[in-house]
């Protein structure tokens, strides 16, 4: 199974770094997720330096998000508009194996678009020496959150967005429906069940549970995708 | 040696349409079957069921003696499909797009290379091998499938529509790599296909499918099918004689055409034997006797279209 998925993450990197438009994207969704904060320095307002680093980890998660979301649902829709998708399910590789291979590179160009995200602020920090947004790095909570919340949160919406489009192969919707997955984390603070200012252990205990998530979302919908229920040949 | 296809009652229905309807075939390895029938037939819900792609609504079907469903995945391990959509990477090479399916087909890197370089030969593309496929005509397109088709050496071939939308060079390119395939034997090949001389030329056996239904199976030569009076082609000395001669009841001579060919079209088939006296009795110096055989076409027109 992972040489499967292996040949389909393999795969997928080459559509994607062969596509233009996708790739446009990305390092867009770099830049902007990368220099805000530098740019956000030269503001004339009094932005605490905890609050600096905090909204540093915001953009590193956006850009992860933003372009998960465009990847998960792209790699399906894509390739049933090419016809490739029907060749793909017809060829002798396992049902999972399809699911994983793509929910799998929509997280790792989400996560890789995170890591990318952060390498642009420190550039951004080094031209602008005075500013400290990226001082969230010198500290091990800091550390731990801005290179795992990315990647627990690239993967949850990834394996809802890889289902949502090989079940419903429809673009808008599978888009919406991986945006709005975000939603379901996001709930309990917009609806202050629990306080935004919760502390960095309590972030961290909330990505390992949210890595458990991921993990039984990924073994779920390696299961629960099977090709003959596909509604592309109905 | 167990049969290669066996179709039982197999039937998928769709919300309120049934795209194909108790299907009964069985073909041996080996067969080159020709499966034809008008757009919206059932061909294509017929292919996807045997790749294990559609679930059938009742019914059963083996392919390779394995259960599409079941066993999904070892009947695509040794199966070189053709879709109508060829469905090839744009933004990979030629040789990229066989490279992924040998990997698919879990070939080491030694064998992955000779393959790939032995199918793109075959179709004539090695010299287009580090090409962009977005850059291939359609007729390189399905040159290029049918090298992915046969990349793991497969057991069974199932090529859907594989010179639809060719233009003439592109068809005999395509129709000669076909024969070729075919030639070589042992490998059973499913190919659904409008053209009925390439069905002709090409296959051991055909099937013509009609509103989901199989009407007709057999040899392309000795295929019958729809009601058609019985025609013989007469060649005589003295044709005009034939003008005078008492036929049997219900008889219809036409000719002689440029060759001194006459036509008979008779009520039944046993007329024959009457119909030779009765020519013999007018002296019409009866040299020859030919039962016309019809063509493909003819049957399937008559079969589709009912005429």
């Amino acid at each position: 199974m992972s040489e499967d998925i292996g040949t389909v993450l393999r795969k997928e990197a080459s559509e994607f770094l062969g596509n233009v438009r996708t790739l446009r994207v990305f390092f867009l969704v770099v830049l902007i997720s990368g220099l805000l904060p530098s740019l956000s320095a030269q503001l004339p307002v009094h932005i605490p330096t905890t609050l600096r680093g905090a909204l540093s980890i915001f953009y590193v998660v956006t850009a992860a998000v933003v372009v998960v979301a465009q990847t998960a649902p792209d790699l399906v829709i894509r390739e049933r508009a090419g016809h490739t998708l029907e060749s793909l399910l017809s060829s002798r590789l396992p049902d999972a194996a399809v699911f994983a291979g793509k929910a799998l590179t929509a997280a790792l160009m989400g996560y890789a678009a995170a890591l990318l995200t952060m390498v642009v602020q420190l550039a951004g920090s080094a031209v602008r020496l005075h500013t400290v947004h990226w001082l969230y790095l010198a500290s091990p909570t800091g550390r731990w959150l801005a290179l795992g919340a990315p990647l627990v949160i690239a993967a949850y919406m990834a394996a809802i967005g890889t289902y949502v489009a090989l079940r419903i192969l429809d673009q808008w919707s599978a888009y919406m429906i991986t945006v709005m997955s975000l939603g379901v984390i996001t709930l309990p603070f917009a609806l202050h069940w629990i306080s935004l200012d919760v502390a960095a252990p309590w972030l961290r205990g909330a990505v390992f549970v949210l890595a458990a998530v991921d993990a039984s979302l990924m073994a779920l919908g390696g299961r629960l995708f099977r090709r003959d229920l596909l509604v592309l040949f109905l | 040696m167990s049969a290669a296809i066996v179709f039982q009652g197999l039937t998928r229905r769709f919300a309120g349409h049934t795209a194909v309807a108790d299907l009964n075939l069985e073909l041996q390895p080996g067969t080159v079957f020709g499966f034809l029938g008008p757009n919206g037939s059932g061909k294509t819900t017929t292919v996807r069921m045997m790749l294990g792609l559609l679930r059938p609504s009742a019914g059963s079907l083996r392919v390779l003696d394995l259960d599409p469903i079941a066993d999904g995945e070892r009947l695509r391990s040794q199966t070189g499909v053709l879709l109508d959509q060829v469905g090839l990477y744009d933004r990979l090479t030629a040789r990229q797009n066989l490279d992924l399916f040998a990997r698919i087909a879990r070939m080491g890197p030694a064998e992955r290379r000779r393959k790939v370089e032995a199918a793109l030969k075959r179709v004539d593309l090695w010299d287009r091998r580090a090409d962009h496929v977005s850059g291939f005509s359609k007729g390189m397109r399905q040159k290029l499938g049918i090298a992915r088709a046969l990349l793991a050496d497969p057991q069974l071939l199932i090529l859907d529509e594989p010179t639809s939308g060719l233009d003439p060079v592109n068809i005999k390119l395509l129709r000669d790599l076909l024969t070729s395939l075919a030639a070589e034997g042992g490998r059973t090949i499913f190919m659904c296909t409008h053209q009925l001389d390439e069905a002709q030329r090409i296959c051991s056996q055909v099937g013509i499918i009609r509103a989901g239904r199989l009407v007709a199976v057999g040899a392309p030569e000795t295929l019958e099918g729809g009601e058609r009076p019985p025609v013989v082609r007469l060649h005589c000395a003295r044709p005009e004689a034939a003008r005078g001669a008492r036929l049997p009841e219900g008889t219809r001579l036409e000719g002689p055409d440029a060759e001194g060919w006459l036509r008979a079209t008779l009520a039944h088939p046993e007329d024959v034997e009457a119909l030779v006296k009765a020519l013999v009795a007018a002296d019409a110096g009866v040299q020859a006797v030919v039962p016309e055989r019809r063509s493909l076409e003819d049957v399937y027109l008559s079969v589709v279209e009912g005429t």
